[in-house]
């Protein structure tokens, strides 16, 4: 489960097949033996579904990468893209987007061992099916030199509204730079990140081990959670007119009759920074990650299942979040 | 410094020849940048001081992708690495300074001196210590390591770093591992 600061944990691992060229110089042939093969070996561990990004729609595909199962660059420049997504959308791999595999495990909080632990069956499942390329002095080879090494990315969606409102984000991030970490905003940039979104996660995948990087990235995350705590109680210096800010959000979210993407993502994160403070009763801390998802356009042009204009999607929204945060955030007072 | 030139166009110095390489020559506070045919290139002598390295600086906090064509500068004097193609996939030495990209595992071996300096500079080393695959030919690369590992330490005559490789090695080889 999530908590209030860390919301989900992710782990990729890139990965090639040794002996075909990297996906940007690729044949269809080739690419389509990658996806058989990767199919075969998942098979194996649970059961995938596996998606062509030749054969979805638009829509669909968005909705994925909505999702975060897949990447954006999966959707839109790779030539024979593929993914796999395990049943309970935690695991997914793709196939032929920057390298041939890309294996993700998306976990609740703060779950980097976990997450370890689960992408490591993927992996053996894969290296025992398919020759991976492989070398003793550059690790997995990788396209792109910037993964070489153990392929791995670590990273930790976190949720920083008090260190963005006071103006401390971009010290954060200079400060979590020199531990050789990046931090972006999952939706947008520095204090600009929609929601209060961020991403952390390490720079050197190459002379570190697994188990080092797994042990970096959370070290960092506390540093940052500290630091979080520290500005959510500068916040209280000024309390009515936080109290009022978050109070007025759970006003809009409950009754606005239209509402943007970003209009939603600005209430969702303020009535989850309101559960905080105890000024807002939430049953399920969960299920607001969740709706931060489902309020994304092509989540709500599913949801509707027809074609909606901007303004008609707005208008759906609004509705949409009103009836569930009625029923799953009250104001405490 | 010098970079190689993708569009064409007509060396700044003879005004005959195609343009083929770029010069950037920085003076106190003003950068000029040239561009010379192979002839003039070659005759080119670069007047390298301090602030040549400001430059470097600032191509130092770029990301790692501008770093990589940053980089492609400093080997200017590499000519021969440079026209080095990949027989199994064309990349080129410049599309790999360019991207950051190779086209294949064979790439690696190609472009090995490109490759070896860049990636020391993003990833601050240059050796696995990870995780290896399943069922994967490493064989013995402990023992291939630690060579490669010694020859560093004579090359850089760090001695106390010699013997502890050698009795490393030494153990190996009583084990038959080598």
């Amino acid at each position: 489960m999530s908590d209030n600061t860390i919301i989900s944990t992710r782990i990729r691992l890139a990965r090639n097949v040794d002996g075909l060229p990297f996906p940007h110089k690729l044949n269809e042939l080739g690419a389509r033996q990658i996806t058989d093969g990767v199919e075969r070996a998942l098979s194996g561990v649970s059961r995938f579904t596996r998606y062509d990004m030749n054969g979805i729609s638009r829509l669909d595909g968005t909705i994925l990468q909505e999702k975060h199962l897949i990447s954006p660059d999966l959707l839109t420049d790779s030539r024979f893209g593929s993914v796999l997504i395990g049943a309970d959308e935690t695991a997914s791999v793709m196939v032929n987007e920057e390298d041939h595999i890309r294996e993700q495990v998306i976990l609740p909080g703060l779950s980097l061992d976990a997450a370890y632990e689960r992408i490591q069956k993927i992996d053996d499942a894969i290296a025992s099916n398919m020759k991976l390329a492989f070398s003793p002095r550059y690790g997995y080879l990788t396209s792109c030199v910037t993964n070489l090494g153990t392929g791995m990315r670590a990273s930790v969606m976190m949720f920083l509204p008090g260190l963005t409102l006071k103006k401390l984000i971009d010290a954060c991030i200079t400060d979590v730079g020199r531990l050789n970490m990046t931090v972006r905003g999952v939706y947008g940039e520095g204090s600009e990140a929609e929601g209060y979104l961020y991403q952390i996660s390490n720079q050197r995948t190459l002379g570190v081990t697994e188990r080092e990087i797994l042990d970096s990235v959370g070290g960092a995350i506390n540093h940052i959670v500290d630091a979080e705590n520290r500005a959510r109680g500068l916040l209280l210096r000024n309390e009515t007119e936080l109290k009022d800010k978050i109070y007025r959000a759970y006003g809009l979210a409950t009754n606005a009759y239209k509402l943007s993407t970003a209009e939603a993502m600005y209430v969702l994160a303020m009535i989850r920074l309101g559960a905080y403070y105890g000024y807002i009763n939430v049953n399920n801390v969960d299920a607001l990650t969740d709706l931060t998802t489902r309020c994304r356009p092509a989540n709500m042009q599913k949801l509707s299942g027809k074609n909606l204009s901007i303004e008609e999607r707005d208008v759906l929204r609004a509705k949409f979040l009103s009836a569930n945060i009625k029923s799953l955030a009250q104001k405490s007072e | 410094m010098t970079a190689e030139v993708n569009i064409k166009m007509v060396c700044t110095k003879c005004g005959l020849r195609p343009a083929t390489t770029e010069i950037w020559q920085r003076y106190n506070d003003r950068t000029e940048k040239m561009f010379l045919c192979d002839e003039c290139a070659k005759d080119y002598k670069p007047n390298v001081g301090f602030d040549d390295f400001c430059v470097l600086d600032k191509l130092m906090e770029n990301s790692p992708i501008s770093l990589l064509s940053g980089l492609s500068s400093f080997f200017g004097d590499e000519k021969e690495t440079k026209k080095l193609i990949c027989p199994n996939c064309r990349t080129t030495a410049d599309e790999f300074l360019n991207t950051g990209f190779v086209g294949c595992t064979r790439c690696y071996e190609v472009f090995e001196p490109l490759i070896a300096r860049t990636v020391k500079k993003i990833q601050q080393s240059d050796r696995h210590v990870g995780k290896k695959p399943q069922g994967a030919d490493v064989g013995g690369s402990d023992a291939a390591r630690l060579k490669e590992e010694l020859q560093e330490a004579v090359d850089s005559r760090d001695y106390a770093r010699i013997s502890a490789i050698s009795d490393k090695l030494r153990k190996l080889e009583g084990n038959g591992e080598v």
